[in-house]
């Protein structure tokens, strides 16, 4: 009987001790940030990149990223493809109709490649000739247009992310406070097929930059209203702490609307 | 004492991408005005719509931005990129001779 005792002591002793590791164990993994180091180029056709995830001084996942050029050559030559098939097309129904339709592609290709005119270039108070092109203008290349796209159909109801919205933005805020971003450098170049479209996310990127509180960090968004273009680079060095990362994702499951939204989610 | 300089501002003409209503192909030209700082970095852009060509079965027009019409050869002046299109819209085949 004793030795019963004895041996259930014993079990429920190393048991606890073992509980209780896991808990210091989880708690150091909790409160003991991860250490993220991201690195990013894209020039042209060009992407490079490297990541690191490091831990305790561990290095857990290191890799580099390189795009291939012969996989940058396929994709622009299927690109190329696709948008002759399109031209085909639509010339085709424009003979149909006799009505001269212009596609979005065809319109985009004069338009965007160059500025129609400059009309002035202004150092405060000094004019100056406007007969140079922006140097946004200069680089660009008008060759990769594309077409109009379909929207996809969402996986949700759209009534039920505008619902999970505001709770979305506070999990956003809690998941942002577990980040403490120890060096920040991003400078975008970007342009959409439409001046119009790249002027309106313009907006949207400085907005989105304000609100996270970004706007001290070493963060350049440069529209090009030159055409279709993503040229940049972003360095980050990020230390995560995953204590208030849980936080948020504890609060965000048990906020009604956004469990709706995932639910959704993973019916459909 | 540092000298202060004040931003640059580029200016250029642009065509919108079209717009289609009803039987209509609407192209807006706009104005693109770019705040830069000495460094050339960009501070912030502005787009001002200037006229708008409307492309109809059989019939090109333009119209300012203020509503009034104005001759299509003052949107070709503007935007010399569209006259591609009204020739489109008027049937002239352009044949490439080598």
């Amino acid at each position: 009987m004793l030795a019963w005792v004895e041996v259930s002591s014993i079990i429920l002793t190393t048991l606890s001790a073992l509980a209780a590791l896991f808990f210091v164990l989880l708690i150091i993994f909790l409160i003991i940030p991860f250490h993220f180091d991201l690195e990013f180029k894209k020039q042209g056709p060009m992407l490079r990149g490297r990541y690191e995830v490091s831990w305790l001084g561990f290095t857990l996942k290191k890799d580099a990223i390189e795009s291939s050029p012969s996989e940058d050559a396929i994709t622009s030559i299927l690109r190329e493809t696709q948008g002759e098939a399109k031209r085909e097309q639509s010339d085709e129904y424009g003979r149909k109709d006799e009505f001269p339709a212009k596609t979005a592609q065809d319109a985009a290709e004069p338009e965007n490649a160059e500025p129609e005119k400059i009309i002035e270039k202004m150092d405060g108070q000094k004019k100056e000739d406007a007969g140079q092109k922006t140097k946004d203008a200069q680089e660009d290349d008008a060759g990769d247009k594309t077409g109009k796209k379909t929207a996809p159909a969402l996986p949700f109801n759209p009534r039920t992310l505008l619902d999970a919205f505001p709770a979305m933005v506070r999990v956003c805020k809690d998941l942002l406070k577990s980040l403490n971003f120890q060096r920040l450098s991003c400078r975008l170049c970007f342009g959409l097929d439409d001046p119009v479209d790249t002027a309106v996310m313009s907006g949207y990127l400085w907005a989105i930059v304000s609100a996270l509180g970004l706007f001290r960090a070493n963060i350049f968004i440069s529209p090009s209203f030159a055409g279709m273009m993503l040229e940049g680079d972003f360095v980050a060095d990020v230390r995560a702490r995953m204590l208030w990362a849980m936080v948020a994702l504890i609060n965000a499951l048990r906020e009604k609307e956004i469990r709706t939204l995932l639910r959704e989610v993973v019916r459909s | 004492m540092p000298e202060i300089k004040l931003p640059a501002i580029e200016t250029e003409i642009r065509v919108a991408k079209e717009m289609t209503a009803g039987n209509k192909i609407i192209y807006t030209v706009i104005k693109v005005s770019i705040l830069k700082d000495e460094e050339g970095y960009i501070m912030g852009s502005w787009i001002t719509p200037l006229a708008m060509l409307i492309i109809e079965p059989g019939r090109q027009y333009a119209l300012s931005i203020t509503g009034e019409k104005m001759p299509l050869e003052m949107i070709l002046e503007l935007a010399p990129s569209l006259k591609s299109v009204v020739d489109k819209a008027r049937g002239i085949h352009k044949i490439k001779v080598t």
